[in-house]
């Protein structure tokens, strides 16, 4: 089992997760790297029960919110970076990061795991280990939050 | 921009733009740093490892012996000589050595021992509990032994439980050609014998009682 083979089949997403919750590109590198050593180190503890992106993106969880009680902050007031690739509309977009990076981060990390990356809402409750419907809700206040911010933005 | 763009509370669809981003290396940099701190970790456990064994003969090495105990524990002199041929036990001293400890140091010695024939002492399994006029059962006594005198004489050091009347002795000699060289009639003789109850080995001398109280040592000891 080449197991650099399987990290790097989900290194972007992992590496996505974290520029938009933390809405920085370098910590994001940081704590993607974080996450795939720890996947390194607990590795031998994975049964299977979940795929591998739910259990690769459990333990993102867990750097995120070390990440987070280290820092004591609960939302990033990192300065934006534009996006290393062409956006569609770079205005739009960088509308867009504006807006998710001043969200709370339960609402950010909800929308980046399903808005995002496409994680269904039972795949990410099982990622952040709650129950689906907590999951949902906290989804649906999210989309609510980014909509009347985004709306009040434009 | 207006609300449409954001959708009702389905899916805000520009959001999926955003997964569109350059990712950085972080795999292989991920792996080799885990590859690293996992030999940093061996090293330290290993370096730990050949670190104990190393000083922990020196630390247990360092725990006094009971002749360190003795030596500037308060007591009394007591020269008390005991004897039954062929063996002979003096008694030098008895030290306070804590408060619930005290020692006996005695000097062993046995007539008739041949070239590279050493003396031992011992305390027989039987004569563990050693004499108490009352009192509930005690600890087994500690003895230190030190051959002297090409291993014809032997000092001994004994750490006991006050209260404690009365210590038997034993004294067994080893190395003797009356043991016998492999298939001689001494050597069978000493088979049948059997193993010292006390030692286990060698030949049995003498038991001595060593009776505290008959030998005016003082009462802080065996009262």
């Amino acid at each position: 089992m080449d197991i650099e083979a399987i990290f790097r089949s989900h290194q972007k997403e992992i590496f996505v997760y974290f520029v938009h919750t933390v809405g920085d590109r370098h910590l994001g590198e940081d704590l993607a790297q974080e996450t795939f050593m720890r996947a390194c180190g607990s590795a031998l503890l994975y049964r299977g029960e979940a795929s591998v992106r739910t259990w690769l993106f459990s333990i993102a969880r867990r750097v995120l919110a070390d990440h987070f009680r280290r820092q004591s902050v609960e939302v990033c007031s990192a300065v934006p970076e534009v996006a290393a690739c062409p956006p569609r509309d770079p205005v739009v977009r960088l509308a867009i990061e504006d807006v998710l990076r001043a969200l709370p981060v339960g609402a950010r990390e909800a929308l980046t795991l399903c808005d995002v990356l496409g994680f269904t809402p039972t795949e990410a409750a099982n990622a952040v280990r709650v129950s689906p419907n907590a999951f949902r809700v906290r989804l649906h206040r999210a989309r609510r939050l980014f909509r009347e911010a985004y709306l009040n933005e434009r | 921009m207006s609300a449409k763009d954001v959708g009702d509370d389905e899916r805000p669809l520009r959001l999926a733009q955003l997964a569109e981003i350059d990712s950085p290396e972080v795999v292989s940099d991920a792996l080799r740093r885990f590859r690293r701190r996992t030999a940093a970790w061996g090293l330290w456990v290993g370096g730990a490892v050949v670190v104990a064994l190393v000083l922990l003969p020196r630390i247990v090495g360092s725990t006094p012996t009971l002749p360190d105990r003795f030596r500037g524990a308060p007591g009394d002199s007591v020269g008390a000589i005991l004897e039954r041929h062929p063996v002979r036990v003096v008694v030098l001293d008895v030290r306070r050595l804590d408060r619930g400890t005290v020692g006996l140091h005695v000097v062993a010695t046995a007539d008739g021992l041949e070239e590279g024939e050493e003396l031992l002492i011992s305390m027989p399994p039987s004569g563990i509990q050693a004499d108490r006029p009352a009192g509930p059962p005690i600890e087994p006594p500690l003895l230190y032994a030190e051959p002297t005198r090409q291993g014809h004489a032997v000092e001994a050091w004994v750490a006991f439980q006050p209260g404690t009347r009365v210590l038997n002795l034993e004294l067994t000699s080893v190395g003797s050609a009356r043991q016998g060289a492999a298939g001689t009639p001494q050597e069978d003789a000493f088979r049948r014998r059997g193993a010292h109850p006390g030692t286990g080995q060698g030949t049995p001398l003498e038991s001595i009682r060593v009776d505290m109280e008959a030998l005016n040592v003082p009462a802080w000891v065996w009262r």
